[in-house]
């Protein structure tokens, strides 16, 4: 089934597609922290709650303004199309500042580069885009 | 879009004493901190670039406690030595380790609440708008540190030591000196893991999903000259033109992966070298022919690395052979560098294997991964290690 970005069904089945991600479960093994992705500068947005290779809910937001998490990160639509569909890898996006840790340690973010191109694969899954996570070529 | 960074002057086989003198006069200087260390601070052409400060008038202190592997508390101490000399030059000359203490120094000094460990590219410094002027002379012909953004140091916890990479392109130096009789005295051992170092950062930079165009042209060059200049200075360390570009190898393969990115077996030797208390570029070389066979599963890993295995065949004419590791392996052999971990370190292969999966674990955990062409399991890069034994 493909899902349109953003939207509350597609961040419902995000979530449910990282929590049955076994290759996810083992890069995201010890990562303890929800995150807050926002989506432009008006929203919407979504917090996953992320518990050791688990995504155990959703919560979605209308005004991502009024949620709150350890992580946020930032993107106008376009940018995160570009992660989602493989265009640009999403250290690099956030390397180049075209996604924004709003609020997070990055140098923990950087520790879990591997879950976070496993996250990059289950989205296009959701997306219905090529499956990624091995290989980039 | 990519964003590119690299130094304002490179200078290439000059005397370091008269090219810093140079550079410095048109800085407007007022007082110079040289970072380095004992070994270094003590041999004649150190002695040779103080006397050429000297003649130009300029204030001069020196900071010469830098150990290898320098741990977070570097910078801090770097930058002390800066404010008390009122430095607003500071001239590394050394290694990678000596070079990235400069780095560290110059931040804290024009930053001092900042925590080394949270430097990111998009996290403003302030070094590129401050007055500090930062200028690199290397010794080794490895690190790439004269040219690149990171910086390397050592995270101590009760957990042990852990290697950390951080970086900004505020950090790359102004300038990079690049002077080969330096390096010339460099040991036949560290000639090997230096230049194997660079293949390294060369191949890593090629493949990276962080490629393009302008760190591919760097990264081939650099990869053909370690191909064809390491086995002449092995063979005639006195050969001063292969010395010279090998010198400029380690530069170029810095610019490309700073313009790129690393990838898994610079992931793999952080933590495997840290267990193994082994030199990183002798570690990193090691580990590389193994990296590059896993990679050849990606279609645009397995053609670029067809692309240079087809100049160094067509183009410089080494034989033919079935795959680049190949290659790899009969260049180790020629200089004398273990392709397997029973050649680089005295470790059982029960301890070895023992220590393996925690190394795939922590390799997993290192940021250079995130750029390889092919992302691994944990399950991939133990299989990796075992393999390599």
């Amino acid at each position: 089934m493909e899902l349109e970005f953003p939207s509350r069904e597609w961040a419902e089945e995000f979530c449910k597609t990282l929590d049955s991600s076994e290759r996810y479960r083992s890069a995201a093994r010890g990562w303890r922290y929800p995150i807050l992705f926002k989506v432009g500068s008006k929203g919407p947005g979504f917090v996953l709650h992320l518990e050791n290779g688990r995504c155990l809910g959703m919560e979605w937001l209308d005004d991502p303004s009024k949620g709150d998490a350890p992580i946020i990160i930032s993107g106008d639509l376009q940018d995160w199309m570009d992660v989602i569909e493989g265009r640009i890898n999403p250290l690099t996006a956030i390397l180049r500042r075209r996604l924004r840790i709003e609020k997070g340690d990055i140098s923990l973010i950087l520790r879990y580069s591997v879950a976070a191109l496993e996250m990059v694969a289950a989205a296009q899954r959701v997306s219905g885009g090529r499956s990624g996570g091995r290989g980039g070529g | 879009m990519a964003m590119l960074g690299f130094p304002r002057r490179i200078i290439y086989n000059e005397p370091a004493p008269r090219a810093l003198a140079e550079i410095l006069s048109h800085r407007d200087s007022s007082a110079v901190l040289i970072v380095t260390d004992k070994r270094l601070a003590s041999t004649k052409w150190f002695k040779d670039i103080l006397e050429a400060l000297s003649g130009s008038g300029l204030k001069y202190c020196i900071y010469n406690d830098v150990e290898p592997e320098p741990d977070m508390s570097i910078g801090q101490r770097v930058s002390l030595a800066a404010r008390s000399c009122g430095a607003d030059t500071i001239v590394a000359i050394g290694g990678g380790s000596v070079i990235d203490a400069a780095k560290a120094g110059a931040v804290k000094l024009v930053n001092p609440s900042i925590e080394l460990d949270g430097i990111a590219p998009f996290v403003d410094i302030g070094l590129e708008n401050s007055h500090l002027t930062l200028i690199a002379i290397p010794t080794t012909s490895g690190s790439g540190s004269d040219v690149s953004y990171g910086i390397v140091l050592t995270r101590i916890s009760e957990g042990g030591r852990e290697k950390v990479a951080v970086g900004s392109y505020e950090v790359i130096p102004y300038t990079s000196i690049l002077d080969p009789s330096i390096p010339a005295g460099m040991p036949r051992s560290l000639t090997i893991a230096t230049g194997v170092d660079v293949l390294a950062h060369s191949l890593e930079a090629l493949v990276s999903t962080g490629s393009n165009p302008l760190s591919d042209a760097l990264a081939v060059k650099a990869a053909e000259l370690i191909f064809t200049r390491l086995p002449k200075v092995i063979d005639n360390p006195d050969d001063l033109d292969a010395r010279a570009e090998i010198h400029l190898a380690a530069t170029m393969a810095g610019m490309a992966f700073t313009n790129s990115g690393l990838g898994l077996a610079h992931a793999i030797a952080h933590p495997l070298g840290a267990r193994l208390r082994t030199h990183h570029g002798a570690t990193v070389g090691t580990v590389l022919p193994h990296v590059v066979k896993f990679n050849y599963s990606s279609d645009q890993a397995r053609a670029k690395y067809e692309y240079l295995k087809g100049i160094l065949e067509a183009v410089v004419g080494l034989p033919r052979r079935e795959t680049l590791v190949d290659h790899i392996e009969r260049l180790y052999n020629r200089v004398g560098h273990p392709t397997r971990i029973s050649g680089l370190a005295k470790i059982s292969r029960d301890k070895y294997i023992e220590i393996a999966r925690t190394v795939a674990e922590e390799a997993l955990r290192d940021p250079d991964i995130a750029f390889n062409p092919v992302i691994p399991s944990v399950e991939d890069i133990e299989e990796i290690l075992r393999s390599m034994y």
